[in-house]
């Protein structure tokens, strides 16, 4: 086939486009009719001239006059003050450049916690008051859909409809809805019927690949403004951010091949860094940490715990009896459940007794094993009480403040709660069996009922929603995944945080979580630095062979507590130097 | 007081809502407002207490108060309350025969010293059309204008400030007994030509903002083609599809909304006159009192 055949000439196709192309002369649209006026007339339903007057004089004031001023600050200044909702000047920044210089179609990339949701929405704001936006969707993950939901009603008076079935999608104009259900072939095909003066993707960095059905499936979406959200624009590879763009400006970094031929050395390394941060300014706001975007002093209390006879005994006895499993495993046992064994054990007996419970009435475990199992659950059956929890049930006394506590099994979360309840100390759940309205129910009656001293919260039930009102945290048990601990943390520590915020962690001395605690606040300093920055490294050591599964070689290979500390110190010097290691080039890109 | 403060005002007024003003700072209002359907079958009605003051510096002296300047969410409550009111009016302007006042106003809007003497003077009213329109000019942008025109139902002349010259005359809802004059030009027809020389008017308007959206729209163009330079000819589809969104982004609509109509009864005079001159005949000068103006072509 002849090749100039198969490509677009455009010399060819400019005369024939410019042909097609439409001769841009204004429309004439009427919003309405002068027969509704005569027949208002012949029924004779005169009013005052005054009202009149009033009438036309309330339309002058409200018309809607260039982009100097932003009129989401004015129309929802009484209702903020009220509420007691704060914006802050970079996100004024943001969404003036975006309605007056990037022309509503933009990717906002703030690091973690500055506020891209409340960006996003008074973008949608200023618009839906200018009466340029009427309809409009948001697609998030789908843990999100009710937090848009919420905050759009809460801070900006927009009401909408998370959307799940096929007839909703041409129904209703204020539309959210999970990317998964969104794209299934039935709502896929009515949405893609519409037309979308707004459409908002939360969580863009999903997009990142151009052949994914998620990326083709909102490429395809008619729009007018279009915004993109998303902490991290680029992660792994170039092409990633150049897929972002495509979608928000086709061609504002030229054609895939002109791109790589113009700035990219290799996946992760740029050239001509400061012609593609021009580009990318075109389109692309990222506010990061610094001096002039405040957060309030993160406190954090380690506090070690010694454990009970007991309890020792028990830890010891399962770390071995999951060495030892794991040592002898054969492919019919998974090793998935000695894993969370041994992290329920850092977290609590409670936790571990129910794992232990089905590893006993598993058919594959041999006999030797089981007959340790039983003695383990026995000996689990014992314990009436938990070391940690004495530590828990002190700080919530001590504290003039509601506090949440954290923690990783459902197992401990209904120990806590027990305890704590004994104790007089009313508290509240918040786990992933509840239902996205239950949540909201939860945190209101956790924010207005002073009777509730506790949240005790498990991380599903805690993702991604927002507790600034609150100060304190108790982390129970530690994730051995840093992402997931600074995750916790973002839950209070973000914008909108008006006091300090106080973190306890309970790590018990002589095991995993000692060492692991030691790990993250010396070498990775996840509770000193800076929310974004502890992104950074986190993202670092994160990419490759995940920590947790670094952690977990370790507990396995180390026989004595010795080992295990020597290989911990050895983990952390790895990434010590994984941290110092040259960052790849889109630091200063971005 | 501020324009937003004697807006809240006179909405309270024409509301019939019971208000009261303190030190010309402070508005304490009681409003009725439907709670709707959805809620309640049928509707319901609640008393909403405000307290209003349009300064921020009054929010610390009067507690409790809302703040409402241009802009905010409670002025576009009330202009959005106002709007189901005064779509429709019907009126005159009054008007008294004063000889001597006529003939002064008149000799003052004459060129030339007259060379007549005034006879006697017949007051008509002619029936007027008049029509507010919100304009909104609308590309990826908007901004909206207000027009005002209006029709004398009888000559047919167009005219552009009548609103204007009405604030500060008398207008009120009942029409003279007499010298009603009727119409010669139905209203719907009226309607049309204020409509078409509505769109004269905006096809006359500065066009900058159509240019400036066109350049827009163009580097937009310029970057798609960018992007499909060289891709193969299936993505032909893809790039038209494109080409569309964004013209739909960037196209020039022109919103014509109709805010409110009057029919309102302006007093026209009619003086006949004699010429100082024998046997000269004069034609009669028609004077309108609303606008200040005379018709009078001499002999």
């Amino acid at each position: 086939m002849d090749s100039t055949l198969s490509t677009l000439n455009f010399e060819t196709n400019n005369r024939a486009l410019s042909a097609e192309l439409p001769n841009f002369q204004p429309i004439f649209e009427e919003t309405n009719q002068f027969s509704e006026f005569l027949l208002n007339m012949r029924r004779k339903n005169w009013d005052s001239w005054e009202a009149f007057q009033i009438h036309v004089q309330g339309e002058e004031m409200t018309l809607s006059k260039g982009f100097e001023e932003l009129l989401v600050l004015t129309h929802l200044q009484e209702h903020w003050r009220k509420n007691g909702f704060l914006h802050y000047p970079h996100q004024i920044e943001t969404v003036k450049k975006v309605i007056s210089q990037l022309r509503g179609r933009a990717i906002l990339a703030d690091e973690v916690g500055l506020g891209k949701t409340i960006e996003a929405a008074m973008i949608l704001k200023e618009y839906m008051l200018r009466g340029l936006v009427k309809r409009f969707l948001i697609l998030t993950p789908a843990s999100l859909c009710r937090q848009w939901e919420a905050e759009l009603r809460e801070k900006f008076e927009i009401n909408s409809l998370i959307a799940r079935r096929d007839f909703e999608w041409s129904q209703y104009n204020h539309l959210i809805a999970s990317i998964d259900t969104a794209k299934k072939e039935d709502n896929r095909n009515e949405i893609l019927k519409q037309y979308f003066d707004m459409v908002i993707v939360d969580e863009a960095h999903k997009l990142k690949s151009s052949n994914t059905q998620n990326f083709q499936f909102v490429n395809s979406i008619q729009k007018k403004y279009f915004l993109l959200l998303t902490a991290t624009p680029l992660q792994n590879d170039l092409k990633e951010l150049f897929n972002l763009i495509t979608l928000i400006r086709p061609g504002q970094l030229g054609s895939y091949r002109n791109f790589k031929k113009n700035y990219v050395v290799d996946k992760r390394k740029t050239k001509n860094v400061n012609e593609l941060k021009n580009l990318l300014g075109e389109v692309m706001i990222r506010n990061k940490h610094g001096a002039n975007i405040g957060f309030t002093k993160r406190n954090v209390q380690n506090i070690p715990i010694i454990l009970s006879d007991l309890e020792r005994e028990m830890y010891d006895r399962t770390t071995a009896f999951i060495r030892n499993c794991l040592t002898k495993r054969t492919n019919a046992m998974s090793a998935l459940p000695l894993l969370t064994l041994q992290r329920e054990i850092c977290s609590s007996t409670f936790a571990a007794i129910i794992t232990l419970y089905k590893l006993v009435n598993k058919v594959q475990i041999d006999e030797s094993e089981q007959e340790e199992a039983v003695a383990l659950l026995r000996l689990a059956q014992q314990i009436k009480d938990n070391a940690k929890m004495a530590v828990v049930e002190e700080l919530v006394r001590k504290t003039p403040e509601k506090v949440i506590i954290f923690t990783e099994f459902l197992g401990t979360q209904s120990y806590i709660r027990t305890r704590l309840e004994q104790a007089g100390i009313l508290t509240l759940a918040f786990d992933g069996h509840l239902s996205a309205s239950k949540k909201e129910f939860t945190k209101y009656q956790f924010k207005e009922f002073p009777q509730y001293r506790a949240l005790v919260c498990t991380e599903s039930g805690g993702e991604g929603i927002n507790l600034q009102f609150c100060n304190t945290m108790i982390n129970y048990d530690l994730p051995w995944n840093p992402m997931r601990l600074e995750q916790r943390i973002g839950r209070i520590h973000r914008l909108g945080q008006e006091r300090d915020v106080f973190i306890y962690n309970l790590s018990i001395k002589d095991t995993v979580e000692e060492h692991l605690l030691k790990l993250l606040d010396e070498k990775v300093k996840l509770f000193h630095s800076v929310i974004g920055e502890s992104d950074r490294v986190i993202g670092k050591l994160c990419s490759g062979k995940s920590l947790e599964s670094r952690i977990m070689e370790l507990v396995f290979k180390s026989e004595t507590h010795e080992q295990l500390s020597q290989n911990f110190e050895q983990l952390g010097a790895e990434i010590e130097a994984l941290i110092n290691e040259d960052t790849p080039d889109w630091d200063g890109l971005l | 007081m501020s324009q937003v403060f004697n807006f809240i005002v006179d909405s309270l007024k024409i509301a019939g809502a019971p208000y009261n003003i303190i030190n010309n700072e402070l508005i304490m209002a009681q409003c009725q407002v439907q709670v709707p359907r959805t809620f309640f079958t049928p509707a319901h009605i609640e008393t909403l207490n405000l307290q209003i003051v349009c300064h921020p510096d009054h929010l610390a002296k009067y507690p409790g108060s809302e703040l409402v300047t241009k802009g905010s969410y409670r002025l576009q409550w009330f202009v959005d309350g106002i709007k189901k009111r005064g779509l429709i009016f019907k009126g005159s302007v009054p008007y008294e025969l004063d000889h001597r006042k006529i003939e002064r106003q008149i000799n003052n809007l004459l060129k030339e010293a007259p060379r007549f003497f005034y006879k006697q003077p017949l007051l008509y009213y002619q029936p007027n059309l008049l029509v507010n329109f919100k304009i909104g000019f609308e590309t990826d942008e908007k901004t909206e204008e207000l027009y005002s025109l209006s029709i004398n139902l009888v000559t047919g002349e167009i005219a552009s400030n009548l609103l204007n010259e009405l604030s500060n005359k008398r207008v009120v809802t009942t029409l003279p007994k007499k010298h009603l004059e009727k119409r010669k030009i139905p209203y719907s027809e009226g309607f049309k030509a204020l409509s078409n020389h509505l769109k004269w008017l905006l096809q006359n308007h500065d066009d900058q903002w159509i240019e400036n959206a066109k350049l827009r729209w163009q580097e937009e163009v310029n970057y798609l083609e960018e992007f499909y330079r060289g891709e193969p000819k299936e993505d032909l589809h893809a790039f038209y599809r494109q080409i569309a969104e964004i013209y739909r982004k960037y196209r020039p609509i022109i919103r014509i909304e109709i805010i409110n109509v009057a029919i309102l009864y302006l007093p026209i005079v009619i003086y006949t006159l004699e010429s100082w001159e024998a046997n000269k005949v004069l034609n009669p000068i028609i004077y309108d009192p609303v606008k200040q103006k005379i018709r009078w072509n001499g002999q």
